[in-house]
């Protein structure tokens, strides 16, 4: 094995126990918890590639400020009510779906054709990201952001017309 | 906003100034004259014996009971040295339980107890609670090395206390006289009389020597002492002090 | 560029860096807990501590053993495992961070191609540790202080990352060392003066000192999150409080003061190692003494006041001050016109607070929130 493959073991054990501890923690800020380790063992994975930058923006977005914005709302919230509410009648049907894509992935997966051989990984600029980002992919860019400024105004409107009541 | 800058303003001066900080137990600030600490015992220099008579006045006016006295005959009148006839025998103080009224020294009529206005005063930390019943040496100590200059003392009580109309000179002499006068003229004929100046010890022996049992239970100790002494000298208190009263009295005027 | 310091296999190289951080950044942190405490004690008229070894510089070291032999408590009722692994989930990355900071263009760990940002989103996570000792401690005060906690960091965050921005665009360059390199003539606090208050003020509510200690404010949540920690676990989140005062200071002096380059490098170009490490000591102690004045001086503010001032003032400056180096980039202005016009837009500011803490201060209803009522 080489330093790299021992390496991606080290990280993709925490992604991958982190995975499961999501879906199987009982509480559901352990599984919030469980969650930001395996973001940021993604990030790991993402520097291993080489990309640095996506991995950085992983521990930015996911490890600073989403995950933490849900830890949020559920300290808020009734924390011990929600396994209940989560336990319903629709459980079937849950893991009926859950499986479904889970076979779809693994067909996926299985049916690629990976190459077997990969170049030496090219390090892209972060100049090169900035100009790509900002030049041909402008539109689906600033679609992104119009998208997150309308949740931003959807979620002033319904705080503040709480407020007013 | 300029309450920030203010702010600012202020932290920037303090820091300019000298710490107001002293290292204490090397370095001590120096008290102020009158202040207050723990009553201690008077040393007259010029007979070398206490100023205290142990006439236990103060013990009965202590509102904690933390002090008690007993008094003997004192060998120094005996000898023609000293015009005081009794003298302090034992004399125990209740640090603990003093609380630093004052009423002791505006109720002492030889001057023979101060509080204490140096650190020793303040300082009170002991290992065991015994220890802060001072006794006679430790009392006088202070006075007696001279690290207790320059006492504090309101000779006269409330007169000099600074809210009654302070007197002159002339004027303090005059009032001093007639209560002098008033004193000499009624002390033989009633030598049991309350008065203010001379004899608040002549008030009921009975009681006083309850007073001195209940004082002496705290500090077991001392307790035989002065369950012995306390009894004798009560008996024959009263005459003792409607002798020695006007002889002092007389000296002075 | 960089020093080899024992080996020049990377393995050996980068392990002895590490133990040099391990072992230099706690020796810092009580010497910096000394030094806090002698400053705030001269700027309050006392003398701070003077009795552990001469003048008290051995207080750090009685303190330090004092935390780490004290019995480390649990409550019964704590979620066992967040609670004990919260301290390390915000002391890892402020060390994580530190690997990213140079102190002299010689002194570092590893000089990062995107330093900068890899500096924000690493601290980042710290606020995480916060919500963990919040919500694991079982107790309502350290609850409210975690949230308190994750709102006022992740809101100065961005008012904070904005003004580093600004800094980044005129650089164009997120090393930091090439930031530093841009500085050679004049440092971006003149360029950038706007963008200076932003980050010294959203720096010192990252740091969560007076005047923001708002999540860990003593008379309203007494302690906030760490009210239930004691010993090692308390000293390990006191640890990370000062090593990321530290941080922010050297990046203060890096991005904004010119690092080790300006003044001298205004006279000759090559600076010398004992010159670089003067200049940046001195420039990272004004940060820190700046820190210190201000937790000395100011009052904690309220928790609307502080949520407001972020988010209705730092923020739209922040972003006023990208948007003139936006433009000053794109038409090629010359640099110089930077200086009036950012400092236009910091007199602005200023003014603009002034004009809402008068207002407020004359007219402040409770439960009266709308937008720009700060401002």
């Amino acid at each position: 094995m080489t330093y790299e493959e021992v390496i991606f073991y080290v990280i993709a054990v925490p992604t991958v126990v982190g995975a499961i501890g999501v879906v199987t923690a009982r509480n559901v800020v352990h599984s919030a918890l469980f969650l930001i380790l395996s973001l940021l063992s993604v990030a790991g994975i993402f520097i291993l590639l080489s990309a640095e930058f996506l991995a950085i923006v992983q521990v930015l977005i996911y490890g600073g400020a989403v995950t933490i914005l849900v830890l949020f709302a559920m300290m808020l919230t009734r924390v011990r009510d929600l396994p209940a509410a989560l336990d319903g009648p629709q459980r079937p049907f849950a893991a009926l779906a859950a499986g479904a894509f889970m076979a779809v992935s693994i067909f996926s997966m299985v049916s690629t054709d990976w190459p077997g051989e990969t170049d030496k990984i090219n390090v892209i600029s972060i100049e090169q990201i900035g100009n790509d980002l900002f030049t041909t992919w402008a539109v689906p860019f600033e679609v992104a952001s119009l998208v997150l400024m309308v949740a931003l105004l959807g979620a002033i409107v319904l705080a503040r017309g709480e407020e007013g009541e | 906003m300029l309450g920030v800058l203010k702010a600012i303003q202020t932290t920037v001066k303090a820091a300019l100034r000298r710490p107001v900080t002293v290292q204490y137990p090397t370095e001590k600030k120096t008290l102020p004259h009158r202040s207050r600490g723990l009553p201690v015992l008077l040393w007259d220099f010029d007979i070398s014996e206490p100023f205290c008579t142990g006439c236990q006045v103060c013990a009965r006016y202590c509102p904690v009971d933390c002090m008690t006295v007993t008094m003997k005959d004192n060998p120094n009148f005996a000898a023609g040295k000293s015009k005081r006839k009794k003298i302090v025998d034992k004399f125990y103080i209740d640090y603990a339980r003093c609380m630093r009224c004052d009423i002791c020294v505006e109720v002492c009529n030889f001057d023979a107890i101060v509080m204490n206005n140096t650190w020793q005063g303040v300082e009170l930390s002991r290992y065991d609670r015994q220890d802060l019943v001072m006794d006679l040496p430790a009392l006088l100590r202070q006075s007696k090395t001279g690290e207790l200059e320059t006492p504090f003392r309101e000779p006269m009580g409330v007169a000099h206390s600074g809210w009654a109309p302070k007197m002159d000179e002339e004027e303090e002499r005059a009032a001093e006289a007639a209560s002098l006068e008033k004193h000499h003229g009624t002390s033989p004929d009633k030598p049991s009389a309350p008065t203010p100046t001379a004899d608040p010890t002549a008030e009921v022996p009975a009681g006083s020597q309850a007073r001195t049992e209940r004082a002496t239970a705290e500090a077991p100790e001392s307790h035989a002492q002065a369950g012995e002494g306390g009894t004798a000298p009560s008996a024959g208190q009263k005459p003792a002090e409607a002798g020695e009263g006007p002889e002092k009295e007389g000296g002075e005027g | 560029m960089s020093l080899v310091l024992i080996s020049h296999n990377p393995w050996l190289e980068s392990l002895a860096r590490l133990a040099i951080i391990a072992l230099l950044v706690p020796v810092t942190v009580i010497i910096l807990t000394w030094v806090e405490r002698k400053v705030i004690g001269r700027l309050q008229m006392r003398l701070g501590p003077m009795r552990v070894g001469p003048y008290g510089t051995l207080q750090g070291v009685a303190d330090t053993i004092k935390l780490l032999t004290k019995e480390d408590v649990r409550p019964q009722t704590a979620d066992r495992w967040v609670f004990e692994l919260a301290p390390f989930v915000i002391v890892v990355p402020v060390f994580m961070a530190v690997v990213a900071i140079p102190f002299t263009a010689d002194l570092f760990i590893k000089n990062l191609t995107l330093g900068l940002f890899y500096f924000v989103a690493v601290s980042g996570l710290s606020i995480v540790g916060f919500v963990m000792a919040g919500w694991g401690s079982d107790n309502k005060y350290a609850l409210l202080g975690g949230v308190r906690a994750a709102a006022q960091l992740i809101s100065y965050e961005i008012p904070l990352v904005m003004a580093i921005l600004a800094v980044a665009m005129l650089s164009q360059s997120l090393n930091l060392a090439v930031i530093v390199g841009a500085q050679e003539d004049t440092p971006n606090i003149a360029y950038q003066s706007l963008a200076f208050i932003i980050f010294a003020i959203a720096g010192l509510a990252e740091l969560y000192r007076q005047p923001f200690d708002i999540p860990v404010a003593e008379s309203e949540v007494v302690g906030g999150p760490f009210v239930e920690y004691s010993g090692i676990r308390w000293s390990m989140f006191q640890l990370g409080e000062f090593v990321n005062l530290v941080l922010i200071s050297i990046l203060g002096s890096l991005i904004f003061l010119g690092g080790w380059q300006w003044p001298w490098s205004v006279f000759d170009a090559s600076v010398p190692v004992a010159a670089q490490v003067a200049m940046m000591a001195v420039k990272t102690g004004t940060f820190i003494f700046f820190f210190m004045w201000m937790r000395a001086s100011l009052p904690r503010l309220r928790i609307d006041q502080m949520m407001s001032f972020c988010w209705q003032l730092l923020l739209p400056f922040a972003f006023l001050q990208i948007i003139i180096n936006g433009l000053v980039l794109v038409y090629d202005w010359p640099n110089e016109i930077l200086i009036p016009l950012s400092g236009a837009a910091a007199a602005g500011a200023v003014y603009l607070t002034y004009r809402a803490a008068r207002a407020t201060g004359v007219r402040y209803q409770p439960g009266y929130q709308t937008v720009g009522s700060v401002l």
